[in-house]
């Protein structure tokens, strides 16, 4: 009767354990999955970061500096001369030698007049380049200021993504370690289960043997210790009494 | 990302996070994309046809009015005629480049105006606005910055050279150390100031 009851209990103590170690296991496993996800998405955010950042650092090179500024040169020289185009016929409105209206030969007057004109003109488009030039700078500096100003925006924006992502990840860390959790109940009950077979089969397990006999008893009380004859007969109790009575131990300090 | 239950729904809801902000920043990104090399040459543009209209039209009234002086004083076919002219000339072509740098000043101060009101926006998505109010907030943005301008006031581009020239002329009508025009046009105008030119 007791036999199929302790191996009952004993085979439900080991699945118990076995259910116990399997919850454990996939609760580990899940961990590292979110483990995993989580590193995998914050070297996304890193990546998109670095995408972005170098991105603008190629945009801060030399070349490209001296491109914006020759760009932002041209476009205002540009603007220069058409101004210059439409503004032409007009400068000679009231019939007198200007710029646009050389004429080589003819009186001192003209002559002195197409002189002055290329003079001028000569005089204008260096300070219309030299401006030109100044500004840029200016156009240089600005194209900077605004990739510059896109660019942190853009890595503000994804440093908050990546941040908002780690904060919950100890909440995910939580989530996976109960993933065991039923398996592992499961394996708890079923283990208490069988504790409590087991314990069932050592009620039920033969009677206990005989009371000792008086003269165990008698034996025991004197200081025999356990109540066996056999148990009896070899008493360290009276080894230790006999080494008690031959103690090395003389003068003043035996007193103690 | 692993999602599993019993979080409180904080899973869910950083998914939702993310995908706002990402909506958000495309929405920006699609709204602002309007705002290309054509929006600012166009802008610079607009300057300078706001601006050369009124330039043009002082230069007119400054030659004219300096004509009339001169033809009163009978020195129409002169020397001080052809310095007139060139010098005005000269003054037409600084006022044309100062108009072509401001247009070019103008778009550069937009390209900034624009940064600043993406950044903005940006932030308001990363604050946690919803997609919907952050298109709406660009759209607004945006038509603002299409929106045509209060253009600075291009003043009066000839007064300070028709009041520095009437005066050199006025100065140097009886002073016997004058310099001789004719050789200072000869010489031209490289390298010295304008008012070497003009006195």
């Amino acid at each position: 009767m007791y036999a199929p009851l302790l191996i009952a209990g004993l085979a439900a103590s080991l699945g118990g354990t076995g259910m116990q170690i399997a919850g454990n296991a996939k609760a580990q496993s899940a961990l590292n999955a979110t483990r995993a996800q989580e590193v995998q998405q914050q070297a996304g955010f890193q990546k998109t970061a670095q995408h972005t950042v170098n991105d603008s650092l190629a945009q801060s090179t030399m070349p490209v500096a001296k491109q914006q500024m020759a760009s932002g040169t041209a476009d205002r020289l540009t603007a220069f001369q058409a101004l210059q185009a439409a503004g032409a016929p007009l400068t000679d409105q009231s019939g007198q030698p200007t710029t646009t209206n050389k004429v080589i030969g003819g009186t001192p007057t003209e002559q002195a007049a197409a002189r002055a004109g290329t003079a001028g003109t000569a005089w204008s488009n260096l300070a219309a380049n030299a401006q030109a030039t100044e500004g840029g700078y200016g156009d240089w500096q600005t194209a900077q200021n605004v990739k510059n100003a896109k660019a942190t925006g853009n890595l503000s924006a994804i440093g908050t993504q990546a941040s908002d992502a780690a904060s919950i990840y100890p909440i995910e860390q939580n989530v996976a370690l109960q993933k065991g959790d039923q398996l592992s109940g499961w394996g708890q009950f079923l283990q208490t289960l069988g504790s409590l077979s087991m314990m069932g089969a050592s009620i039920a397990a033969p009677a206990a043997p005989a009371a000792m006999t008086a003269a165990q008893g008698s034996s025991f009380m004197a200081g025999a210790g356990p109540v066996s004859a056999g148990y009896a007969a070899a008493n360290p109790w009276s080894t230790i009494a006999a080494q008690g009575a031959n103690s090395p131990i003389t003068g003043w300090a035996s007193l103690y | 990302m692993y999602k599993g239950s019993g979080d409180g729904g904080a899973a869910k809801q950083e998914a939702k996070t993310q995908a706002d902000l990402a909506q958000g920043m495309s929405t920006i990104d699609q709204q602002f994309s309007q705002f290309g090399p054509d929006f600012y040459s166009k802008a610079a543009k607009d300057y300078e046809n706001y601006a050369t209209p009124q330039m043009m039209d002082q230069f007119r009234n400054t030659k004219n009015n300096l004509t009339y002086s001169l033809a009163r004083n009978g020195l129409l076919n002169s020397g001080a005629a052809v310095q007139r002219d060139a010098s005005l000339n000269k003054q037409l072509a600084a006022n044309e480049s100062n108009v072509a740098n401001t247009g070019q000043d103008e778009a550069n101060t937009l390209r900034q105006n624009v940064a600043s009101q993406r950044n903005q926006l940006v932030s308001q998505v990363q604050a946690g606005a919803a997609p919907s109010q952050i298109a709406t907030s660009a759209s607004a943005a945006t038509a603002g910055l299409r929106a045509p301008t209060a253009l600075p006031p291009v003043g009066n581009m000839f007064s300070d050279w028709a009041n520095s020239y009437l005066s050199n002329m006025q100065a140097n009508t009886y002073n016997p150390n004058t310099s001789n025009i004719w050789q200072m046009l000869s010489m031209g105008s490289y390298g010295q100031p304008s008012s070497a030119v003009i006195g």
